[in-house]
């Protein structure tokens, strides 16, 4: 082989490349094209799980030690309910394991539920736990009670922005900051980007001058949650982000293999950590890192490590492989060996996901899921159960429901 | 807390705005025609949106959606060889119509690329096009970095022989790689 050619060849690439150009790709028709990856997906796969069924129920085989492992088993037998679900077949009920066996993950049959314990955004509308609602000047991404009024995290133009609401309904302030807002299990201390400054309020606005340190210039950086009183993990950057552990005093580097961190548990020093991924299913290993040294974390291939609840018990997470519109599984799991205690999956092969999921208390967990054309924000619990709490109408690539900051 | 669709569809359109034109090149060269190229492409992305909130280090993303450009084609390629082979038993024609003019050594060169096998020719616009090493090339299509070297050198050979000798080098000569 020679350079000669090589280069020959080199050029006569870029020279017959060099001008090409095309009709360029919007993100709504690359949206579409995904909408029909993923009906095409769910096909198949519910292809692949009927035939599965029909092998595996009239045997009553279970496997164990793989992701379903623990999750509660469905009956032996052929009821109508048990076959899998297609159009103009029975659909099983929300409190019978369905083929898959999950809890159906369905809103059909659910009954309706009290108001949500945590506060959370409905379009412009924050819906606070008492059930009071307030007009906000804006969508928000996310809002956290501040001062008063609040915190939000408004998008514009792609980068995010955090903006202060008094009282009233009038913005105060807003510069570029982080694309989240945390609070500690009391509710008292406020986290927040801003400004190229990670900020501390550790009294909810009462205190004059939040605490602050600063962060590398221009760096992408968000906190992600309280791990102690007073103590914050935050994101410093995006594309090889380091995590800190800062007391605003100064910070020590997480060390180790960690590509994310999506959960913290303020109570146990808890975190949900990413330790690798396989770019060629898209799937990822996460282990709950307990920071104990000695015992072995417990850690899986299977889940992701999504929220904890608030005394640490339990994870909410996601199947690792699930992709970008959201996940037809959402499973409840145990943190200390990450066994899942039940799962909820969806039935059929309807457009149904879970875009986002925070713990109400240490039995249930919020969820907002699109099913049947709209969104609803639905109530899980350990033991099996779903109820409905909120609808609202919206697209399925924008949820209009959002989770405000809470313990 | 929700990190929110918008913040996704954000990162994804900035990313896409970014790399759509580099990937129509490449994609391209791959099929040879402009229209199946800007197709592959919008599938390519539509995978990759699919993925994105998975795809936790942006630097891994080009190759990332390069190994999908480059699946998608082979995949495109054998659903059209399984249509055609119940309707006529025929291979697919893969050279399309040359889209601008061009004569010399420039022609010899494109007409030699499109009569290369899709997998060797993956190799050499993967190395030659997109200047990637001959370890990532191997990472992108899932292939060992000897049978990369093996298929650059069985190619550049064979241009060696094809263009330099015989400057009218018409695909049918080779088409038996397909097989």
């Amino acid at each position: 082989m020679s350079t000669h050619d090589e280069e020959r060849l080199s050029r006569g690439l870029h020279d017959r490349a060099g001008d090409v150009s095309g009709a360029p790709v919007g993100l709504d028709e690359v949206k579409r094209s995904a909408r029909g990856i993923r009906r095409r997906r769910r096909l198949a796969t519910g292809l692949v799980a009927a035939a599965v069924v029909a092998v595996a129920v009239p045997v009553g085989l279970n496997a164990a030690g793989g992701p379903d492992a623990g999750r509660p088993v469905a009956p032996a037998t052929t009821s109508p309910s048990g076959a899998p679900t297609r159009a103009g077949t029975p659909e099983p009920t929300p409190t019978l394991p369905n083929p898959e066996g999950g809890i159906p993950l369905t809103v059909r049959k659910a009954p309706a539920g009290q108001p949500a314990k945590v506060g959370y955004l409905r379009g412009r509308t924050y819906v606070a736990p008492d059930g009071t609602t307030r007009e906000l000047p804006a969508a928000y991404d996310t809002v956290a009670p501040y001062r008063g009024g609040w915190l939000a995290v408004q998008r514009k133009q792609g980068t995010p922005y955090v903006v202060q609401v008094d009282s009233s309904g009038a913005v105060v302030s807003s510069q570029p900051g982080g694309d989240r807002i945390v609070t500690s299990d009391d509710g008292v201390e406020v986290s927040w980007v801003a400004g190229g400054k990670l900020y501390l309020d550790g009294t909810n606005g009462h205190s004059d001058t939040p605490q602050s340190i600063d962060l590398p210039a221009g760096a992408d950086a968000s906190p992600v949650g309280f791990v102690g009183p007073g103590t914050v993990l935050a994101r410093v950057g995006a594309a090889q982000p380091e995590f800190w552990v800062t007391n605003f005093s100064g910070h020590q580097v997480l060390q180790g293999r960690i590509l994310a961190v999506r959960a913290t548990s303020m109570q146990r020093g808890l975190l949900g950590v990413e330790t690798s991924y396989n770019s060629n299913d898209g799937t990822s290993c996460w282990k709950v890192a307990t920071n104990q040294g000695g015992d072995r974390e417990p850690a899986s291939c299977d889940w992701t490590v999504n929220a904890f609840s608030p005394r640490g018990g339990f994870v909410a997470g996601y199947p690792s492989g699930v992709d970008g519109l959201g996940s037809s599984t959402v499973a409840l799991l145990d943190a200390g060996t990450l066994a899942v205690k039940v799962r909820f999956d969806r039935v059929g092969n309807g457009e149904t996901f879970v875009s986002d999921v925070a713990w109400e208390d240490d039995s249930h967990v919020l969820a907002t899921l699109y099913e049947d054309g709209s969104w609803h924000l639905v109530r899980l619990g350990l033991d099996g159960g779903i109820q409905t709490v909120d609808q609202a109408p919206g697209a399925p690539e924008q949820s209009p429901f959002h989770f405000a900051a809470h313990p | 807390m929700d990190v929110g669709t918008t913040d996704r569809d954000a990162d994804f359109a900035a990313y896409m705005a970014a790399r759509q034109p580099s990937l129509l090149r490449t994609a391209y060269l791959l099929t040879g025609d402009r229209h199946t190229a800007e197709d592959l492409v919008q599938t390519a992305f539509a995978k990759l949106y699919l993925s994105w909130d998975r795809v936790q280090r942006r630097e891994l993303v080009d190759g990332y959606v390069r190994r999908i450009l480059v699946n998608e084609h082979n995949s495109l390629w054998r659903r059209a060889f399984k249509r055609r082979e119940v309707a006529s038993g025929e291979l697919p024609e893969t050279r399309a119509a040359p889209d601008r003019p061009d004569d010399g050594e420039s022609a010899a060169l494109w007409a030699f690329v499109q009569t290369l096998p899709r997998k060797q020719r993956a190799v050499i616009v993967l190395r030659y096009y997109e200047d990637l090493s001959e370890a990532e090339t191997a990472e992108v299509l899932g292939i060992s970095v000897g049978t990369v070297k093996s298929q650059a050198s069985r190619a550049l050979a064979a241009m060696r022989s094809r263009v330099h000798d015989h400057p009218g080098i018409t695909q049918d000569s080779v088409r038996e790689e397909e097989r």
